[in-house]
């Protein structure tokens, strides 16, 4: 039954570091921060940065919540791996609550410094990304630590 | 004798959650229905269907934390996980519906929103049935 959990985890956290991507690669182009790799206009940019940041944001409710019912009851962190994993995820859930309230609220003078935290929050995003379960069994079956 | 494993989601706050999401899609349907006599009542009921969605949401994630303590003291093998998934569930779509209502107040108003609105309500109701119905 964990396996079935887990499989359901890594779907959905799939979903949420494309999402994410998404979300960043869009605001990057809109922001020209990065050459004009992606196509559409800037408001066809900024259409899919909000959904693909909506979509993100549902995700990473739905995995907070799985993530914390197994860190804190279930299957407790027991290495460095499980540990940085569960702090990046409780970081990059209340980063991202910090932004939304930030944008929706547009609290001063945090809105001037959206492009930092939206950087940040993405780097949250491939920290969490990069030390889940899957890496773990990567290296496992290629004998990289 | 074997004795039965103690329940971990049927508890009182399981049941709290079911009637609290009963309670919502109750009152969305009943506005939908009063509105064209009595649209204040129609809004009141509206704005009581939104909040129990809230407290849907507060009470999914209390229970799960009362069930996953009793889990982890007693050890009852039984669909935790499942009620885990289920509950991530009921969480991120009970709070998603919340956060569409406080976003847009007519939701339910609209005939391009009712249905998918109703739906959500109807799916709450479903998964908070389906975690208690689990034990």
């Amino acid at each position: 039954m964990l396996n079935g959990l887990l499989v359901v985890k890594g779907i959905v956290a799939t979903i949420t570091f494309v999402a994410a991507l998404i979300a960043f690669l869009t605001m990057m182009q809109i922001r020209k921060k990065i050459p004009a790799i992606l196509p559409g206009n800037a408001a066809a940019l900024r259409r899919w940065h909000l959904i693909s940041g909506r979509i993100s944001l549902v995700s990473t409710i739905f995995l907070a919540f799985i993530g914390m019912g197994l860190a804190l009851y279930l299957y407790p962190p027991s290495s460095l791996r499980p540990w940085l994993h569960v702090v990046a995820g409780v970081l990059t859930t209340l980063w991202f609550a910090g932004k939304v309230v930030t944008v929706r609220r547009k609290l001063q003078p945090w809105m001037k410094q959206l492009l930092p935290i939206g950087v940040i929050l993405f780097v949250l995003h491939v920290v969490i990304f990069l030390t889940a379960t899957i890496w773990a069994y990567w290296f496992k079956i290629t004998g990289v630590p | 004798m074997k004795v039965a494993p103690p329940p971990l989601f049927a508890t009182w706050l399981g049941y709290l959650t079911v009637i609290l999401a009963f309670a919502a899609l109750l009152g969305t349907i009943v506005a939908l229905g009063v509105r064209r006599k009595d649209e204040k009542r129609a809004m009141f009921l509206e704005r009581w269907a939104f909040r129990c969605v809230i407290a849907t949401a507060i009470s999914t994630a209390l229970t799960t934390i009362v069930a996953l303590s009793l889990f982890t003291l007693s050890w009852t093998s039984q669909n935790v996980y499942r009620q885990l998934l289920l509950a991530a569930s009921l969480f991120t779509l009970a709070l998603t519906l919340a956060g569409w209502r406080e976003r847009d107040s007519d939701v339910l108003w609209k005939a391009a929103t009712r249905l998918l609105y109703l739906i959500g309500y109807a799916g709450c109701l479903a998964l908070a049935l389906a975690i208690v119905g689990m034990g």
